[in-house]
């Protein structure tokens, strides 16, 4: 079966860490107003993209929104300390499990959530496919007896 | 499909950390393998059934439905 995992385990340890930072100064960002006063930018009305946005722009909040997902990517993305087949088909069978809950959650709150609130479901809407992939991953591998008995073939 | 490998890993003393260290697979995979939730790839089960020196056929046994 081809590799899902395609980054060394103690990449994992990075990604920990890089995941502490970014959830950090996501909560400094949000309930504290804190910015990095490097990261101020001023954009130029014009362009295709900076057009929706004119005038000073701090980018703190895309240092932590990259960090969650950079870092959310290679937990997902890295091997165990044993990469064997079985963990090869956990992997699978919760990539699909992942899409599936989410793409469910998702509907409900498209059914239950209007108007701009409706903007924060999408935008938690990109890192929760990992986040539910990663909970049903290693809720599986390391509290197997929380599953049901469910055959892996 | 059910299996005989927990009961012949006992007969050989061994842990699922060390059976899996012998086979090299990880102690989840043992552990998957020996509750039912995994069939194992067939050069797994006869990696197993080499180091327990019994057939394949007398660790898995197929069952009614399968």
């Amino acid at each position: 079966m081809k590799d899902l995992a395609c980054f060394p385990f103690r990449w994992k340890y990075i990604a920990l860490l890089l995941l502490f930072l970014s959830i950090a100064l996501l909560v400094a960002n949000n309930n504290y107003g804190f910015q990095f006063g490097w990261l101020n930018i001023h954009v130029v009305q014009g362009g295709s993209i900076s057009s929706v946005v004119d005038g000073n722009q701090n980018l703190t909040d895309e240092l932590w929104t990259t960090g969650l997902i950079v870092s959310l990517l290679l937990l997902s993305f890295c091997r165990e300390r044993v990469e064997d087949e079985y963990v090869r088909a956990l992997r699978l069978r919760c990539w699909q499990w992942a899409i599936a809950v989410n793409y469910v959650l998702f509907l409900i709150a498209d059914w239950l959530v209007f108007g701009l609130e409706f903007l924060g479901v999408i935008l938690y809407n990109i890192i929760t496919p990992l986040v539910i992939y990663l909970l049903i991953f290693y809720g599986r591998m390391f509290l197997p007896k929380l599953f049901e008995k469910k055959s892996l073939q | 499909m059910r299996n005989t490998v927990r009961i012949e890993r006992v007969k050989q003393e061994l842990t699922q950390a060390q059976l899996a260290a012998r086979i090299g697979v990880s102690r989840q995979t043992v552990h998957a393998i020996e509750s039912g939730k995994y069939v194992p790839s067939t050069v797994l089960a006869l990696k197993m059934a080499k180091l327990f020196g019994v057939s394949v056929e007398a660790l898995f046994l197929l069952e009614g439905g399968d």
